[in-house]
Order: structure tokens, then sequence, then C-alpha cells
């Protein structure tokens, strides 16, 4: 990864609604693309709990509708591919980083793990052993931690993924439609055996685990914390309904 | 006009579900995929690359093979210099002709 000496920005955790998180993203990496924003590591989550589906994904299939509707969770399509993704208020941190293209390897696979070695380092620092597993997961003992998914535009990447701290499995596969096939080459009978949480292995907190989170992912980069530019609260309110539309959510 | 589905899970990669809308052998004009989506968790680098995928399938004859399959989904995949992440063109091409065989 060639981000040493360059400059970054922080935006500290913060929880927005599904539609803002993701207009958040866009409108960051509209503007890095411009060499208007500096390159950024965002640590947020969502309120109130959400799906995220991928770009690619059938909202039917994905997601059990009913039940996010009688629990007023939210659902939100992503402008990256990917599985769908269960977001709980509390149990849950997500974090993108959106950069020129040029400060990863051009290699998919190689800079999916380059962005995820920061998570490694902090989870190794909380004392969980974490690997890659797959394309896009991050896995301990065998079971799922951390989902991510990339997109690249304009010249520039833009990585968000899931980090699992605390959520209630059963709630999240209460919400999520996972059929038989995704698991038939995992060597598993139940979905819910293939995921677990950063709680388990330890008496940390969730506060313990954003600042670790931050520390690593500042390794060897100049990075100073900002809110978002006065532009960038503009473009969000401009993209912000487009996330929020019927018509995208229900895109495929 | 019939539509029918399928999904497969590449193994380590990702699930493919395809649907396609079939218009019945009529006037001497064979049976048709006329619409095609492609949908999973799979990434496909541009991500508007997917519509072009699913143009490729549709209005094919539902005889068509599984290697013209594949070569048309990778003649797009070249000519758009997509990036296939989780699947191959051979992957779709044999979801989609497994679909058609149960249609058939």
């Amino acid at each position: 990864m060639n981000t040493h000496n360059s400059s970054w920005r922080f935006i500290p955790f913060s929880l927005n609604s599904a539609a803002v998180n993701m207009a958040i993203d866009e409108a960051v990496l509209d503007h890095v693309a411009q060499g208007i924003s500096l390159p950024t590591i965002r640590l947020y989550g969502w309120s109130p709990s959400a799906v995220s589906i991928g770009y690619f994904q059938s909202l039917q299939k994905e997601v059990r509708l009913s039940v996010c509707q009688e629990q007023h969770i939210d659902i939100v399509r992503r402008i990256t591919g990917g599985g769908a993704v269960y977001h709980d208020t509390t149990g849950e941190i997500t974090y993108s980083v959106i950069a020129p293209e040029s400060y990863f390897s051009k290699g998919i696979l190689e800079s999916y793990h380059e962005i995820e070695q920061p998570i490694i380092d902090a989870l190794t620092q909380l004392g969980i052993q974490a690997e890659f597993a797959g394309i896009n997961d991050l896995i301990v003992n065998g079971k799922k931690v951390s989902g991510n998914a990339q997109t690249r535009r304009k010249g520039v990447i833009l990585q968000h993924g899931t980090i699992l701290f605390d959520v209630d499995v059963d709630k999240m596969f209460s919400v999520l439609n996972v059929g038989e096939e995704k698991i038939r080459d995992k060597f598993i009978s139940n979905v819910k055996e293939r995921v677990t949480c950063l709680k388990s292995f330890g008496t940390f907190t969730k506060n313990d685990c954003l600042k670790q989170l931050e520390e690593s992912f500042s390794v060897g980069k100049n990075i100073t914390t900002h809110a978002l530019t006065g532009a960038e609260l503009q473009r969000i309110q401009e993209i912000g309904n487009h996330y929020a539309s019927k018509e995208w959510v229900n895109s495929r | 006009m019939i539509e029918i589905e399928k999904s497969h899970k590449v193994v380590n990669g990702k699930l493919l579900h395809v649907r396609l809308n079939i218009q019945e052998p009529q006037n001497n004009h064979p049976a048709t995929i006329v619409r095609a989506q492609l949908t999973g968790d799979f990434f496909i680098h541009p991500e508007e690359g997917v519509l072009r995928i699913e143009e490729v399938i549709q209005n094919l004859p539902t005889s068509i093979s599984i290697e013209s399959l594949t070569n048309k989904v990778d003649f797009v995949r070249r000519n758009h210099h997509l990036q296939l992440i989780g699947f191959t063109p051979f992957d779709v091409a044999s979801l989609v002709r497994e679909a058609l065989d149960e249609y058939a």
C-alpha cells in the first residue's frame, strides 16, 4: 500500500440513517475524486438498525421485508457488490476507506487485503487472531467477523465493511434470507454457525474496539480528524433521497 | 411468457441467481429468452457491466449451447473490460443452461 507521507482525514464514529450513511460514502468518493477532499477513513454505525444489500442482489430474495417493517429496520442498497448485511445499532461497527486507486494494488484481492490489514492488526491488539477468508471476509476461529465490499469509480476506491462486535445472531438471521445454496460449500449445517462476534473473545468494550481501529488505520499515514466539508454535506443532501427511494432499493 | 429461475453457489466463489423470461415458440419462431436478470452477492467492476451481461443473454434461442453462452458472456467481459469476482463467464453460462434445461 502506497500511503506513506500522504495526508488522510479520519471521521470519528457517528450514527446515521442507512440512506445518509451511503450518501456520505458516495459524497466523499466524489470529492476525493475531484481532489478537493482528503482520502478518508470513516467509522460509523446505523440508527435505526438497518440491512444493506449488495448492488447486484435481489431485495425480495435477500431480505425478510415483513420482519424489517415490524421491527422498524431500514433497508438500503449499496453501490458496492457483495452480500446483505444486518447493521445493528448497538452491536456493529462499519468502516469506510475512500482513497485514490493509486494508493492500493491494482489487483482487487490484493487491495482488499491491504485495506483490511489494519482491522486484523486492531484485533490482534485486542488479543484476537483474525485472518482473511475467501474473497472479502475476515474470520476468527473459522467464523466470519467481518464482510467487506469494494467499488472503484472515478479513479477512487471505496471499500466499506462490517465488523460484528456484539450482534444478536438470531435477530440477524430473522431479517436476512440466507438460502441453503450459500453455505453448501462451507461444511456447516446452519448459517448461524458461520458467524461470530468480537465480544465473545474478550472483556473489551465497543469504544475500546473503535479506538483500536482508529489507531491501526492511522499507522503509516499523516492522518488528522476532520468533519465532513460544507460541499460534502450539500452533496449528501442531494443524493440522500436517492438512497432512500424505492426505485433504488427495489431496483433488482 | 414463462418465467424461470435458478441459483448456483460457485465453489469458493459467490452466489449467482438468474431469472429468465421465455417467449414460447410461435409462428415458426423458436422459444427465446426475452429478459435476463442476474443477481447475487458477486462483484463486477464496473458494476454497470451487469447490464451488458444481461443484454447479451437476451434474444437468444433457448436451444443455445453452453459453449456459445460462455463465449458471448466472455466477449462482453473482454469488450467492456469487466472484472468478474466470485464467478466466471462459464458459471453464468452453465446456470442459464441449467435453468433452460429445467424449462425444457
